[in-house]
């Protein structure tokens, strides 16, 4: 039953949920590691996210799903 | 414990139904009135509501999202999830639309694919008169200019009205043709509310020119709204005369005009 409810938040927590995972945001609005500022998180497709772009978080090793349309068809495929 | 009973533990929540849905939100809106939380029993939603948290009770709820991930689950912004959801059935209900996507998929490259596939998606929701200016903007971006042709011919239906008809013609040219109009737009204009009268002419000289050299023997023209329907209508009547085309079939209906000009 877990794995039906699912887990949302608002945009406006965008960098607080990013918090939880460790994250930050540079002055360009690129979500980075916080312990190391100069790594930048990947999409799926191996892109760098932005904040306005981050759409959630996925299981494995933490993968960041970008909120575009392109992002999420290809999503909706897996 | 799993990650839903910790937070109902956090709470302590008892939900007579399952929950199918956890919101945290800023509750920018103030509907949750101070509140830490809210439950909607009739749409199974919990609403967090995280300004009005103590810090032990932040901290606790981002181990419980850590928690969610880890287990091999997946967390969403709300508007991203609403989309994931949509984009979900409409894999399931595609109905002409995969009839259209199986068609070219082995005759387009792989980007020009998924770029038709997130316009087909893209026309579906503008079909439902929904604000689709994000999903174009978001096709626009992956794919540049040539993704935004692609979504203009798209929902312009050139896919089905005229490109499969040209590919079961003429298989050879196919290849040839499709790259100008794609690449180039050829064989229509897109008339929007920034474009200049000048550069409508421009645009369409271009494509006139593109045209006849590839033995297309019209242009057509689209306006969408009614300013910019009667940009068009207006452009047609002072252009008629210097360049060189006779206007057939003006088709206007909900706000949309197309213009054939044959050439």
């Amino acid at each position: 039953m877990d794995e039906k409810t699912t887990l949302t938040f608002d945009s406006g927590l965008r960098r607080e949920v990013l918090g939880f995972f460790g994250k930050d945001v540079n002055e360009e609005g690129i979500i980075v590691e916080k312990t190391n500022p100069n790594q930048h998180v990947l999409s799926t497709d191996g892109q760098e996210v932005r904040e306005v772009e981050f759409g959630g978080i996925r299981k494995g090793s933490e993968v960041f799903i970008k909120n575009d349309l392109v992002s999420l068809m290809r999503l909706s495929k897996q | 414990m799993s990650w839903l009973d910790k937070l109902k533990a956090l709470f302590n929540i008892e939900v007579n139904s399952p929950l199918i849905n956890i919101n945290v939100t800023r509750n920018s809106d103030n509907s949750l009135r101070g509140k830490g939380y809210s439950i909607d029993e009739e749409k199974q939603r919990l609403y967090v509501n995280y300004d009005g948290l103590p810090e032990e009770k932040k901290k606790k709820l981002a181990e419980i999202f850590r928690d969610r991930v880890e287990s091999g689950g997946e967390v969403f912004e709300d508007k991203t999830y609403i989309l994931l959801k949509d984009l979900y059935d409409y894999q399931k209900n595609k109905g002409e639309d995969k009839k259209v996507l199986d068609f070219f998929a082995p005759l387009i490259p792989k980007d020009d694919y998924e770029a038709l596939e997130a316009s087909l998606y893209l026309r579906k929701k503008f079909s439902e008169r929904l604000d689709v200016r994000k999903l174009k903007e978001d096709i626009r971006r992956r794919f540049g200019d040539r993704g935004n042709n692609i979504s203009n011919l798209c929902t312009a239906g050139y896919f089905e009205k005229f490109l499969i008809q040209l590919y079961n013609y003429s298989r050879e040219d196919f290849k040839e043709i499709y790259e100008v109009i794609v690449s180039k737009s050829a064989m229509a204009v897109f008339v929007s509310s920034q474009m200049s009268d000048y550069e409508i002419t421009q645009d369409l000289r271009r494509k006139i020119d593109l045209s006849k050299k590839y033995g297309l023997d019209f242009v057509h023209i689209h306006g969408i709204g009614e300013r910019n329907i009667l940009t068009v209508r207006r452009w047609i009547e002072e252009n008629k005369g210097s360049l060189d085309f006779l206007n057939k079939e003006i088709f206007e209906k909900e706000g949309i005009i197309i213009v054939e000009l044959l050439l």
